[in-house]
């Protein structure tokens, strides 16, 4: 993990709570959650609408109180210090429609008083692909991918150490979802930016992030590594003209690949580690090269352990109550 | 109070834009010609008591109707769309002040409005120009619009605090503009009935917004427009900091889920 900022190293946490319970009149939106996010980390925060997500980020963002509870950002006591190094993208981003892209961001700049100038706000445009006529478009005028990404590019204002995704794919094509995801996982790792995305979706979570937690009606039921879910990801097996200079392709995008050798020792096909949905994603980056497969089957790998598919639906069959002793 | 005004700068920057232009231009345009049918209905004796004398007294009356709605239907454009759809969340969640955002906002708001009232007395005194060389009434006029301000930002100060209450324009629209004409109807008809019966009705009507509000114009037998200022004062702090506290208290609302 290269240059994590501020100080923050994986082993301090850039967000904990304690006991956090929030209310809305008689109606529990979260539950005494306890949860820690390590600095530098990509955790996709599941569950399905409703859930409590957004009312978790709410309260991370400073949106709403919690009812009881505490919680700590970046390792700072003060919170309203703490928002200044966090970026915050609401599921629906609401900016001024009739000011163009650009205007947009200039305008949220200048009121939190950093360099408004063109190079900064073109910056931050840059970053989320959001340029030349692009940025010239009126709010109102963007398509949905384009205001999703607007809204990213305001929670990047600052270069914050945390970022607050809440459902950033939403209402997004499925390239748009791509891109988007994308983004996301660039964002984590560039300089060791901790990132908090919340989804409903589980193949959204395990393409883009490292770790996850499950909060089911207010509860934080499950927390982990998505790498161990992945020990079971699916993997496809490939066969091309080259497999040699497939290989080599596959490496330089990083992915995970094995080349599966006969008896001759020349590589016969290569085993891709990619999750279901991501087969596409190899096919892309082989046909960039002008390597097309001649055949891609699907490989199911350790199946003997639990996906992150399977933990989910353990974690919300106990009905967002921690497990029970038997006893 | 640097931020605030850095934030009113900007809140400035967002509002300056063609749609507000072609409001500015159509109250310019809207304002003299009401001040006219005034000034036309005080000639015919209909309106003897709404504003005063000559054209500057017409465009004080005319300001009598406007000024209160106006402000309402602004607090409800600069607050309470704003949190509903603008910047409000977006600043929070950066860590400013809520208290630097209302001022901000405000800051913009009441000089919007002076500006609007610095509008119709140039009015005024372009057709008091035009009709006679003394501009007759300005001395009252001036006074009477610098008033209406005032009374302006009573209403502004009871529309922002609407706007933090729920966070809903329609809400700030529909109850501001509501208790607007509902003041302007039933407290004269009240007071009427309280002189007639003699009731202390107009006692009781002067400490309310509207009775603040005519004995800003000069027109309260309880309140004289001395006083009136001070108290006006207070009732801005007052509706102010109720209007903090309820940015401060309340939720903002997230999306999502």
């Amino acid at each position: 993990m290269q240059g994590i900022s501020n100080g923050l190293t994986p082993a301090d946490p850039a967000v904990v709570t304690r006991g956090l319970t929030r209310k809305f009149g008689g109606f529990l939106a979260l539950q005494d959650v306890n949860f820690e996010v390590p600095g530098g980390a990509l955790l996709g925060l599941l569950g399905p609408n409703g859930s409590g997500k957004t009312t978790m980020l709410s309260i991370l963002a400073g949106f709403i109180s919690p009812t009881s509870g505490s919680f700590r950002l970046l390792g700072q006591p003060n919170h309203r210090q703490a928002l200044t190094r966090t970026g915050f993208l609401i599921s629906r981003p609401l900016l001024w429609p009739h000011l163009s892209c650009r205007d947009n961001l200039r305008c949220i700049l200048g009121m939190l008083g950093l360099d408004s100038g063109r190079r900064s706000v073109d910056s931050l445009l840059a970053q989320v692909g959001l340029e030349g006529n692009s940025a010239s478009r009126k709010f109102s005028q963007c398509s949905t991918g384009m205001k999703q990404r607007l809204g990213i590019a305001t929670a990047l204002i600052g270069n914050p150490d945390l970022l607050l995704l809440d459902e950033p794919t939403t209402g997004l094509d499925p390239e748009g979802m791509v891109e988007i995801r994308d983004l996301a996982r660039t964002l984590g790792r560039e300089g060791g930016r901790t990132v908090i995305m919340s989804s409903h979706l589980l193949h959204e979570v395990e393409l883009t992030c490292d770790s996850y937690a499950i909060i089911y009606k207010g509860h934080l039921v499950d927390q982990g590594s998505i790498s161990d879910s992945k020990a079971v990801a699916a993997a496809v097996r490939i066969e091309t003209t080259d497999n040699e200079t497939a290989l080599n392709c596959l490496n330089r995008n990083e992915w995970s690949v094995q080349s599966v050798s006969g008896e001759s020792g020349i590589a016969e096909s290569l085993l891709v580690e990619a999750t279901p949905g991501r087969e596409w994603e190899v096919a892309r980056d082989l046909a960039q090269d002008g390597i097309y497969p001649k055949s891609m089957r699907p490989v199911a790998r350790n199946p003997g352990a639990g996906s992150l598919e399977q933990k989910y639906l353990a974690a919300v069959s106990h009905g967002g109550h921690p497990e029970e002793d038997p006893r | 109070m640097q931020a605030g005004l850095r934030l009113a700068r900007w809140e400035w920057f967002r509002l300056h834009h063609r749609g507000s232009f072609l409001l500015l231009a159509s109250l310019a345009i809207a304002v003299p010609l009401l001040s006219l049918v005034v000034r036309a209905m005080q000639l015919a004796g209909w309106l003897p008591l709404l504003g005063g004398s000559g054209y500057f007294g017409a465009a004080a009356g005319s300001l009598l109707i406007l000024s209160p709605i106006l402000a309402i239907v602004l607090s409800s454009f600069t607050h309470a769309s704003d949190l509903q759809t603008g910047s409000c969340r977006t600043l929070t969640a950066r860590g400013a002040s809520r208290e630097s955002v209302i001022a901000a906002k405000s800051l913009v708001a009441a000089a919007l409005l002076l500006g609007f009232h610095l509008l119709v007395l140039a009015a005024a005194a372009i057709f008091a120009g035009a009709s006679g060389p003394h501009f007759a009434g300005w001395q009252d006029g001036t006074v009477s619009v610098l008033a209406s301000w005032m009374v302006s930002l009573l209403y502004l100060a009871l529309g922002i605090a609407l706007s933090h209450w729920r966070q809903s324009a329609s809400f700030t629209l529909g109850v501001g503009l509501s208790i607007v004409f509902a003041e302007a109807i039933f407290y004269p008809l009240a007071n009427a009935l309280g002189a007639l019966e003699n009731w202390p009705v107009a006692e009781a009507t002067a400490w309310t917004l509207w009775g603040i509000a005519q004995g800003l114009r000069g027109d309260s037998s309880i309140l004289s427009a001395a006083w009136s200022i001070p108290v006006s004062i207070g009732y801005i702090a007052a509706l102010a900091i109720l209007a903090v506290a309820a940015f401060r208290k309340f939720d903002l609302q997230a999306g999502g889920e």
